[in-house]
């Protein structure tokens, strides 16, 4: 899965600690999944995309090849 | 009298209950030594958890994240698995006579495979970052 949330982080001046902080998880969580190395639960997802004021869809996405796995 | 702040602090003095309870009825021998010592097993891994718990506590407050809970029950579940191979083996040696294995050595096997195996576990899945 990929993320545009360090894309979004910058454009709001949000550190990884202050998104943390703000959705009640761990710095290394969101550093997780912005490296594609944790797929967050749906409420999580919701959750960042609140915070960053995006759709679900506009911050996690899959590629064609990821789908069809 | 210092007023008990959290749960954590309720749990080590339960442990530490416990651990003297267990402590006092094998010097007294009160009870049969295998439940005396369970006792006092009990105390000390209750002591354990809630000390490393207050510290993860302290470190990271929001205890509410769902990757490392995720990462957690799997921690705990590799270390069932790995303890119940670990006693499925001594198990075999035992019944063919490799090694002669008593209860109370079968108790720190479990003790000690359970509590380590699980912090390992633990702690590789935290730096993978996922189980997947």
């Amino acid at each position: 899965m990929k993320t545009r949330i360090k894309e979004l982080r910058a454009k709001y001046n949000l550190t990884q600690e202050q998104l943390a902080n703000k959705i009640g998880v761990r710095r290394e969580t969101i550093l997780f999944i912005e490296s594609g190395k944790y797929n967050p639960s749906l409420k999580l997802a919701f959750q960042i995309s609140k915070v960053l004021k995006s759709n679900v869809n506009e911050v996690f996405f899959f590629s064609e090849k990821e789908l069809k796995k | 009298m210092k007023k008990i702040n959290n749960k954590e602090d309720f749990l080590i003095l339960l442990g530490i209950a416990f651990f003297l309870a267990g402590f006092f009825m094998i010097f007294l021998q009160l009870l049969e030594p295998s439940i005396s010592s369970s006792i006092l097993s009990f105390g000390i891994t209750l002591i354990i958890i809630s000390i490393f718990r207050k510290r993860r506590l302290k470190k990271y407050p929001q205890i509410q994240d769902e990757r490392i809970k995720k990462l957690s029950m799997y921690g705990l579940g590799y270390s069932w698995i790995t303890t119940f191979l670990v006693i499925t083996i001594f198990f075999w040696f035992d019944y063919f006579n490799l090694v002669n294995v008593n209860t109370q050595q079968y108790y720190s096997i479990i003790f000690v495979t359970m509590i380590l195996s699980a912090i390992v576990f633990q702690r590789l899945l935290y730096k993978k970052g996922d189980v997947e």
